[in-house]
């Protein structure tokens, strides 16, 4: 549903199954991504925690956006994700877009590093 | 439009190219996830599935599926394996070898989708086009 949503916003919306499949897109060099957008809870080998670990040590300067139903989760994610933060669920997709939108335009504003 | 595979980059590929011409596409890992998207509200007009997957249900099993409880509905199946045409549910409409050029896939994806529009009596058949090469014609 949320990836339908963020289409409908405009946005190119890649969908990963689980973190593994995600860290599989983000491994190719040829597919580009400008942020990744992730429930905490997930099959596979890693978890949102997890996929935000592996997104710091290898690709820096991505944004990662957790989605949990855990409160708790909320600092451990905000401690993982500098500018990424936690939206508890269920949120409202118009929530989430909110969240890129202004994370993507902060992103923009930064001179590159 | 449902796409059933479980290797996220061939997945990635077909979708793309089918949002590139203005289908919408649902994304399914496993037949398993397919049945619930069938089975939920969702409107699909046309199932694209790999048959070797994880899960309870294969591509195959999904067809049979299909075949019973959404008659009318067609799929197009991918498969590393040699298949007979015989061995194969009503609804399949496409058989490709994997791997597959996603174009010729997609444009089998769209003749079956035009046939479906403009041929409301003639859904269901089982003229399957098993191309042993991506077909070009669109």
């Amino acid at each position: 549903m949320i990836a339908e949503y963020l289409r409908t916003c405009g946005y190119k919306v890649i969908e990963a199954a689980s973190a593994d499949e995600a860290i599989l897109v983000l491994m190719r060099p040829d597919i580009g991504v400008d942020i990744v957008f992730s429930d905490v809870e997930m099959p596979g080998s890693m978890d949102g925690f997890g996929l935000s670990h592996w997104v710091r040590a290898n690709r820096p300067g991505l944004d990662v956006v957790l989605a949990g139903t855990l409160t708790k989760t909320a600092d451990m994610a905000a401690q993982l994700c500098e500018d990424g933060p936690m939206l508890k669920k269920p949120y409202e997709p118009q929530v989430a877009v909110q969240h890129i939108r202004r994370l993507l335009a902060a992103r923009k504003n930064q001179p590159t590093k | 439009m449902l796409v059933v595979e479980d290797e996220v980059l061939v997945r990635l590929m077909i979708c793309e190219e089918l949002r590139e011409r203005g289908l919408r596409v649902i994304e399914a890992v496993s037949a398993d996830q397919a049945a619930e998207v069938l089975q939920s509200s969702t409107e699909v007009d046309l199932i694209v599935s790999d048959i070797k997957m994880p899960g309870r249900l294969d591509g195959l099993a999904l067809a049979r599926h299909v075949d019973a409880h959404h008659p009318g509905l067609p799929m197009i199946l991918a498969s590393a394996a040699f298949w007979n045409r015989a061995e194969l549910p009503d609804c399949v409409q496409g058989l490709f070898p994997k791997p597959y050029a996603v174009d010729g896939v997609v444009n089998r994806i769209c003749e079956v989708l035009k046939d479906r529009m403009s041929g409301p009596g003639d859904q269901g058949g089982t003229d399957v086009s098993a191309a042993t090469e991506p077909d070009p014609a669109a």
